[in-house]
């Protein structure tokens, strides 16, 4: 069966961003990408105390309802997610399994606070789908520099690492 | 990832153990949790870990007890604490009792991620100091010392416990017999193992000289002071001192290092000003220092402070059994060392050494194995590439000359005595004059 990796949107997500990644995944990885219809956030991912939302919640969520025609899912949120234990995220996978989650909420700042240029916030948000998607492949964090599974915790990290996997990660990529 | 770790995180709240599981399995190390204390003891006696993630608050044994307990049980796991109630003073308390490193919850990723990168860094080093003692301990250990004869088991049977007793020591033996090699393991396997070894060879020393090494001496003391300079006694701060062929000291340097030994403080040359001192003294000497109380050479209260605990080493002739072994240990080691291939010895060249009585003894021995496989055309000894030997030094009685018997007798004292002239013209009873002369006269030669 031909993989097929489904770019969901929870809640209201522009249009662009969402080709945007789906061009980049089939790009990278070799596979099909959709961008398949959007989704509600779910209500219980909603952390009153924290204003933020649980991305656990959502990917339980992402798992409930039934994507048949994909392998592997890709959330995508504007709003802003967080793990417990951490202060936020830019996503979340499970590694080796099929859902992930990304989030666009802190992609649309830049270190200092200004705003970055649309095509910065396109590259920014790609790259966490890509990064997130490979621990779906099963890939760890590399200590390599230049290659999309590099861990980027600040937004400056994010921005220093390309597109593409390096080849130790390629190698190691599953079909 | 080329640095897989085994994680263990203990935590009440499964949200956080799964949270942290998740975070570190992207990592590819080996994780486990536990929810409570009593159950990550449980897993800690089934299975190693290298890191735990420990919450300071939790029901039961709360996260300070627990990481007291596997510290005591395992002082090198590393344990982080998180903790979301904030306080610096648990987090010091923490510190104090081994903790690694603190989280306050929630953390940015980047901060778990720093927390690992040094974790990683400092098991590395530890891992790297590991290595690095247990092969200076293998270099200084006894492998220096080859033998497995019986008065060399009470050696290394002796070395351990002198060397936890902060006594000083008297090693004695014949020229050759490894007495540096006895104080330097003495030293590596003392308290004072990480601190300076220092090593002065007392016969090679004029007096003047020798108290500027050991005293060190203010600016401008003695013409040619232009600095000042730190002596040995203080160098050594908290060491071990060695002093080689103390026997050869001069009656006032034994005076000098007797003050120094009762006093423990020294006065530079030049300087009214004491230094404290603290260090182990290990002497050595060749000579019976009881006969040289007897004609007053040497001081009786001195030898009583540098002789507490004695340690007498065999000569190669008292321990003919490890000739086999030392032999083959040496040609290994010129071998390696020329990169020639010398790897076999016959019986009949062992059956040599074996006969020969070693007036020079592990020394010579050393110096004759090299001098073979230097020379050695093949990659096995025989006994004709010690043939060198034989004509000069084998004993028991030969038709000789009375020339040759002379000059085999000088050649003897002086490689005993280490070709120190005076000393072996005194032995000698000619003067040193005359031992120069017979020298140049016969060509005699410092065997190497």
């Amino acid at each position: 069966m031909t993989q097929q990796i489904g770019v969901v949107p929870v809640g209201e997500v522009p249009a662009l961003v969402l080709k945007v990644i789906a061009a980049n995944i089939t790009a990278c990885y070799r596979c099909p990408a959709v961008v398949l219809p959007k989704r509600p956030v779910p209500e219980s991912a909603f952390d009153d105390r924290r204003n933020q939302y649980d991305a656990g919640i959502i990917i339980e969520q992402l798992g409930a309802w039934n994507f048949p025609a994909c392998s592997k899912i890709v959330g995508v949120t504007s709003l802003d997610i967080f793990i417990p234990i951490f202060n936020y995220a830019y996503g979340y996978a499970v590694q080796g399994g099929d859902l992930s989650m990304i989030s666009l909420f802190r992609l649309n700042r830049n270190a200092d606070g200004s705003l970055p240029p649309p095509s910065l916030f396109y590259e920014r948000a790609a790259k966490v789908a890509l990064h997130e998607l490979g621990h779906l492949f099963s890939l760890f964090h590399c200590h390599e520099p230049q290659c999309i599974m590099h861990f980027s915790g600040a937004i400056t990290d994010l921005d220093q690492i390309p597109f593409y996997l390096c080849p130790d990660c390629e190698r190691r990529l599953t079909p | 990832m080329d640095s897989k770790i085994r994680i263990m995180i203990v935590d009440d709240e499964m949200i956080v153990r799964q949270s942290l599981l998740t975070w570190f399995k992207k990592y590819g190390h080996e994780v486990d949790t536990a929810a409570s204390g009593m159950e990550a003891l449980k897993k800690l006696e089934q299975t190693p870990f290298q890191v735990m993630f420990v919450d300071i608050k939790m029901p039961g044994m709360d996260g300070l007890e627990l990481l007291e307990k596997v510290k005591q049980d395992d002082p090198g796991i590393m344990v982080v604490i998180i903790t979301a109630y904030g306080s610096i003073e648990s987090a010091v308390k923490a510190m104090r009792t081994g903790a690694s490193d603190y989280l306050l919850k929630p953390f940015k990723p980047d901060q778990l991620s720093l927390v690992m990168e040094r974790i990683l860094c400092q098991q590395k080093i530890t891992q790297e100091y590991q290595y690095l003692k247990g092969h200076l301990e293998q270099i200084t250990r006894f492998d220096n010392i080859i033998g497995q004869s019986s008065p060399m088991k009470q050696l290394y049977a002796m070395i351990p416990e002198v060397a936890q007793s902060d006594a000083s020591v008297l090693i004695t033996g014949e020229t050759g017999t490894g007495k540096g090699l006895v104080a330097r393991a003495i030293h590596a396997k003392s308290l004072r193992a990480e601190l300076p070894f220092v090593a002065i060879n007392c016969g090679a020393l004029p007096d003047t000289l020798m108290e500027s090494e050991l005293f060190g001496h203010k600016k401008g003391a003695f013409t040619g002071a232009t600095h000042a300079r730190k002596g040995f006694l203080e160098i050594v701060s908290g060491g071990t001192l060695f002093l080689d062929e103390i026997g050869d000291i001069s009656p006032k340097m034994q005076v000098d290092l007797l003050r120094v030994l009762e006093d423990k403080q020294v006065f530079s040359v030049g300087s009214e000003t004491p230094v404290a001192v603290d260090f182990r003294l290990v002497s050595a000497t060749r000579h019976h220092l009881e006969d040289r109380i007897r004609k007053e050479a040497f001081r009786e209260d001195f030898y009583y402070r540098i002789n507490v605990i004695k340690i007498r080493l065999p000569s190669l002739r008292e321990r003919k059994d490890d000739i086999a072994l030392l032999a083959r240990h040496f040609m290994e080691k010129y071998s390696h060392e020329t990169t020639k291939t010398v790897d076999r010895i016959t019986q009949d060249a062992v059956r040599l050494l074996t006969s020969y009585d070693w007036p020079g003894n592990v020394r010579e021995l050393e110096n004759a194995v090299e001098r073979a496989v230097v020379l050695s055309k093949s990659r096995t000894l025989t006994a004709g590439d010690f043939s060198f030997l034989q004509p000069a030094r084998t004993a028991g009685p030969r038709a000789q000359t009375l020339k040759a018997v002379q000059k085999e007798h000088i050649l003897r004292v002086l490689d005993e005595q280490d070709w120190h002239i005076t000393r072996s013209a005194e032995i000698l009873g000619i003067n040193r004059a005359t031992l120069h002369k017979i020298i140049k006269r016969d060509q005699l030669k410092k065997d190497r």
